[in-house]
């Protein structure tokens, strides 16, 4: 093949290469937002869920045996946790939303600077230089755009994982995975409530309270 | 995500909108390129 003579296609293939480059960023950029999404809500449904059991354990270590009221507490815990997954989810949604505008911003722009590449070409081998100083200065300007828009989608990454590791937290927002923090009832007390019925005291300390947290949180 | 993959093309669609002029360029010359590129090769046949 002869180089010169396809002088046309090797800028084309550059130009396409540029192009592809660009779409695969873009790509991984929102799948990276959706990763950190989904990890962050993952972690945090997995450590409501570990303190859910915990409490159980702590109430009626043998709660399981009672298969008529553990079925009952399994299926509103399901449910609990479902709506305490779809508030996270909603509170993510405007994070992922502006992420994927930053995203589409910065492929427009990457693909118009792709296109410096095609008229620097075509003004060196037409001879017309007049517009080359202009375009330099426009690519300039959006080379530090693109800047601020990567530095943009890491702050909103970041801000979306805290408020979703901070949501429906109680005190200072830390998620509950400490088991220490777990009220550790006194062994008379657990006496008294395996007597009682189990079932309504896991409905009242744990269930009522977990579905409060649900129904107070207002994604705002 | 499709929906994502449609904007995404929509961007790059829009950010080729400044620079067409050249793409349509290099386009028209490849075209050119090839033509002479076949002809030469059915001349040697």
């Amino acid at each position: 093949m002869d180089t010169h003579e396809n002088r046309a296609e090797e800028v084309l293939n550059i130009y396409n290469e540029s192009e592809n480059k660009i779409k695969s960023d873009a790509i991984i950029s929102r799948a990276l937002a959706d990763k950190i999404t989904t990890e962050a809500i993952d972690e945090k449904v997995d450590a409501q869920l570990n303190s859910i059991k915990v409490q159980i354990h702590e109430i009626n270590p043998n709660f399981k045996d009672d298969k008529k009221y553990y079925e009952i507490a399994k299926q509103t815990i399901q449910d609990s946790m479902k709506r305490y997954e779809d508030n996270l989810l909603t509170l993510s949604k405007p994070f992922d939303d502006q992420i994927e505008k930053l995203i589409l911003e910065k492929a427009e722009i990457e693909t118009s600077i792709a296109g410096d590449f095609l008229a620097e070409n075509y003004l060196k081998e037409n001879h017309e230089n007049s517009e080359e100083e202009n375009k330099k200065k426009v690519s300039k300007e959006s080379k530090e755009r693109i800047k601020e828009i990567d530095k943009k989608i890491k702050d909103l990454n970041d801000q979306k994982d805290e408020a979703i590791r901070k949501a429906m937290e109680e005190g200072n927002g830390a998620i509950q995975v400490n088991v220490k923090k777990i009220k550790v009832f006194k062994k008379i007390k657990r006496f008294f409530m395996v007597k009682l019925n189990s079932y309504k005291v896991i409905v009242k300390d744990v269930i009522n309270p977990f579905n409060e947290r649900i129904d107070k949180f207002n994604v705002s | 995500m499709s929906d994502f993959f449609d904007e995404l093309n929509k961007s790059i669609e829009k950010g080729k909108e400044s620079h067409l002029k050249y793409i349509n360029y290099y386009k028209e010359q490849e075209k050119n390129e090839n033509k002479i590129e076949n002809n030469n090769e059915s001349s040697n046949v």
